[in-house]
């Protein structure tokens, strides 16, 4: 007899790495089974000698070399090969591999590789990310949401170009030209009669020798199959390949000619594909590089909400982003400083540390730097974090108004600096120092030396538990940013200033839930850092009832939501995204929902009046 | 015990047993790797781990095991396997840690047909634990009970090997420091669920090509 999950242990872990993530728990044990594992030890160089297959890293790091120098670096979860399946494909004789840390690493073998390669289209798109195949592969493959489930418009070329039906193939083909587009739409008052592609102007016109003085109409082919406005790029894509076109016209509610599709757009459409964005991220070689891309991901945001992809994963997504420009800024910045001193952790604070970032955020980062750091080390640490505070600055992280950075003395410390700083704000609770803690108590460690950040977070999660003075005075803080309703369930609006008459959804309706669950976790010593993570970690622990839980779970995503879509529609309008919202732009179901989380807040408040609050 | 005496007596005790043990036990005998030296370099071990409802095999019972082969110095997961035992007596206080209950028990396998998969398995390897002492009392208990003799294989323990390791240099071990988690810790080996028979194997075995590295 055996499990069904014998090997979660391996399997869970598959489900967190690229490509498997999209597996179900069935596949993933499955390729759990063909797994060989290897210990690697640090300084070991490898060679084919060590075995085929892809290399999936357990634990430890590996960096690909080249004679010129470092390629790229390889941690926990990620994975290569020593013989060619690189993702974009290209095969370097002279690079190699080197174990910068004792490694365990899972080697898938190449005839396992290969068969799941074959069932799983999207595995093999992963591997072999340009193949001129993708369309049909894309067709078949329905997992991402994010590429394919947005609306054809925001892919579209729109002002297609548009003849009337008496136009000649001459003119037609002239006006292509200028245009540089390679389909031309036959219309009369606005109502689409046919289509011209390259192709017909080859095959109909000068194949047959006919006269390019005829009507365009003669050659058009008639009703040409289009898509409406709402269609999505699956269908597009689906479209495309059932009938063998590369050009689909997009027609209005009133069959009006609204844009044209064609197998170029959806290229770059996938070009927008959140793991090729993150990916390319951690590549980019300079800083203009990475700030031409960064400029990207306010439209790549938009498309992600356009395409109603699940608000969590939309924040996971930001994160992932802004968490591989840091490494990658800190890599650079390692170039050109030479490699750390000592050991180091790069710490991201606030929503970068939950996991829930959107647009427009600041940055909030610090530096942990091992105890054994000299005073000559700190100053590399200082040149390290003013660089990559800068370069996030410039890829529009905006510096901290409050100045938590890393390029700030204060928040760049050593490890037992830290410690103390931290033991300060708990034995007397300032309202500074309470602002300090509540961002400073959601940290992650972004770069560098994970276990330092571990010990870090330990220590403040054993001290702040049984600290009741301290508790009490981050309660008061909670209860301060209260949800705006009134007594008889109005909104209250901002009363002045530039957004009067309208809701911080942020910090009225976000971080209220924010700090509840932050609160609730540190009295009970909950190390998770994530919103969601942490409420439902209060319902395991039974320190809140599970259906309390949920609806704050529920209150968060639905108010996110609302927020997200506020700023997809700002970016629409290229507008800078914020965090204010009209109550009377909403709709009417998004108003009453929004009232119902906003409750769902208000009484959890409750509860910490009377658990946390001294003397009430 | 060195390689060379743990062979010896190996051999002694086959030879003692070598009527009564029933036939699956004597061709595991035969395939057995020679053990007159320690293992080659590239040798072929089966990692095991025994979870059983109390420390003592006169009383207690194998509750699960858990098994996972090595070969070439790599893990072979395709082999890796976790059977729940048929309970024989109740399962008692250690199902707490264990996490098993009686009834989860009732659909486990009879021992005898387990120790056959698992004599198939171990054919031709040398065996591998974590703090062996325990487990291969339990193993010889249930040979005894199934097969008519004790399991007789040579195996090697990561505990010893680790505690050998620390005194030839010179670090003093103090009492529990050689815990499984604590030397996959000391060789930055990924922390893992304790616990379960297969999980601890393939720990033990991850933990044994780690020291084999150095």
């Amino acid at each position: 007899m055996s499990d069904k999950a014998e090997l979660a242990l391996v399997s869970d872990f598959l489900a967190e790495c690229l490509p498997f993530d999209s597996l179900d728990p069935q596949t993933l044990e499955d390729v759990a089974r063909q797994l060989r594992i290897k210990y690697v030890r640090r300084h070991h160089r490898f060679s084919a000698m060590d075995g085929d297959g892809l290399y999936i890293l357990r634990s430890g790091v590996v960096d690909e070399q080249q004679e010129s120098g470092l390629l790229q670096r390889f941690e926990s979860g990620e994975s290569f090969s020593l013989n060619g399946h690189s993702r974009d494909g290209e095969v370097t004789q002279s690079r190699y591999f080197v174990a910068i840390e004792d490694c365990l690493i899972y080697r898938l073998p190449d005839d396992a590789l290969r068969s799941l390669r074959r069932q799983h289209r999207h595995i093999d798109r992963f591997f072999h990310a340009r193949s001129e195949r993708l369309l049909r592969r894309a067709a078949r493959f329905r997992g991402q949401p994010s590429f394919l489930m947005q609306p054809v418009t925001s892919v579209m070329s729109q002002q297609p170009l548009e003849v009337a039906p008496e136009a000649s193939i001459a003119q037609t083909a002239q006006a292509m030209t200028e245009r540089r587009v390679s389909s031309a739409f036959v219309t009369r008052d606005e109502t689409l009669l046919g289509i011209v592609t390259d192709r017909d102007l080859r095959s109909r016109v000068l194949a047959l020798r006919l006269s390019p003085d005829q009507t365009v109409a003669s050659i058009m082919t008639e009703n040409p199959c289009a898509l409406a406005s709402d269609a999505t790029l699956f269908d597009a894509v689906l479209e495309m390949t059932n009938r063998g076109v590369h050009h689909l016209p997009v027609l209005g509610e009133a069959k009006q000619l609204l844009g044209v599709l064609t197998t170029s757009d959806v290229n770059v459409a996938r070009e927008d594909d959140p793991i090729y964005f993150v990916q390319r991220v951690s590549r980019l070689s300079s800083l203009t590089a990475l700030q031409e891309q960064l400029a990207r991901l306010p439209n790549l945001f938009r498309q992600w909400v356009e395409a109603d992809t699940p608000v969590t994963q939309i924040t996971q997504m930001t994160t992932a982003v802004s968490d591989a420009l840091t490494r990658r800024l800190i890599d650079l910045a390692e170039q050109s400083l030479g490699p750390a001193p000592c050991d180091y952790c790069w710490l991201g604070f606030g929503s970068q540390a939950r996991g829930e970032q959107l647009l427009g955020g600041d940055q909030d980062n610090g530096l942990l730097i091992d105890n054994a750091a000299t005073d000559d080390d700190m100053a590399w640490f200082a040149q390290l974090a003013d660089f990559v505070c800068a370069g996030l600055n410039d890829c529009g992280y905006d510096y901290c108004p409050g100045d938590v950075m890393a390029k700030s003395e204060k928040w760049r410390k050593r490890a037992a600096d830290w410690e103390a700083m931290v033991d300060g704000w708990m034995t007397s609770p300032s309202a500074s120092a309470v602002m300090h803690i509540s961002i400073f108590f959601d940290l992650r460690a972004i770069a560098g030396s994970r276990s330092l950040a571990e010990a870090l977070q330990q220590h403040m999660l054993a001290h702040s538990q049984r600290n009741t003075i301290f508790l009490a005075a981050l309660a008061e803080n909670v209860l301060a940013s209260s949800p705006p309703l009134s007594m008889f369930g109005r909104f209250l609006l901002e009363r002045s200033g530039e957004h009067q008459h309208s809701l911080d959804l942020k910090k009225r309706g976000v971080l209220p839930v924010i700090e509840l669950a932050r609160l609730h976790s540190l009295a009970n010593g909950i190390p998770a850092v994530n919103t969601h993570k942490r409420l439902q970690a209060l319902a395991r622990a039974g320190q809140m009832s599970l259906a309390d839980s949920r609806n704050l779970e529920d209150a968060f995503t639905l108010i996110n939501g609302i927020r997200l879509q506020q700023q997809a529609a700002q970016i629409a309008a290229g507008d800078e995204p914020d965090n204010y919202c009209d109550p009377r732009q909403l709709t009417r179901l998004q108003r009453s929902h929004l009232k119902q989380a906003f409750r769902v807040v208000h009484q959890a408040e409750d509860i910490i009046k009377l658990r946390y609050r001294a003397g009430n | 015990m060195s390689a060379f005496c743990q062979a010896l007596r190996l051999q002694f005790k086959r030879y003692q047993y070598r009527r009564r043990a029933a036939r699956a036990l004597r061709d595991c005998w035969q395939l057995s790797p020679p053990c007159w030296q320690s293992p080659a370099r590239d040798a072929a071990y089966l990692a095991i781990d025994l979870e059983m409802t109390s420390l003592d095999p006169s009383t207690g019972e194998v509750v699960s095991i858990g098994w996972v082969p090595i070969t070439h110095c790599e893990i072979d997961l395709s082999a890796a396997r976790h059977h729940l035992l048929r309970a024989e007596s109740l399962v008692g206080e250690s199902a707490v840690i264990h996490q098993l209950r009686d009834c989860d028990r009732v659909g486990g396998e009879p021992p005898a047909e387990v120790l056959q998969a698992l004599l198939k398995a171990a054919s031709g390897r040398v065996l591998l634990f974590h703090c062996a002492e325990l487990d291969i009392a339990f193993l010889n208990a249930l040979c005894q009970t199934h097969l008519a003799a004790p399991l007789l294989l040579p195996y090697v323990d990561t505990l010893q090997i680790e505690h050998g390791r620390r005194e030839r240099a010179h670090q003093p071990v103090r009492n529990g420091e050689l815990r499984l988690a604590d030397c996959r810790e000391h060789y930055h080996l990924p922390a893992y669920p304790a616990h379960n028979a297969l999980s601890d194997a393939l720990a033990t075995a991850e933990l044994f090509l780690a020291i084999k590295s150095r």
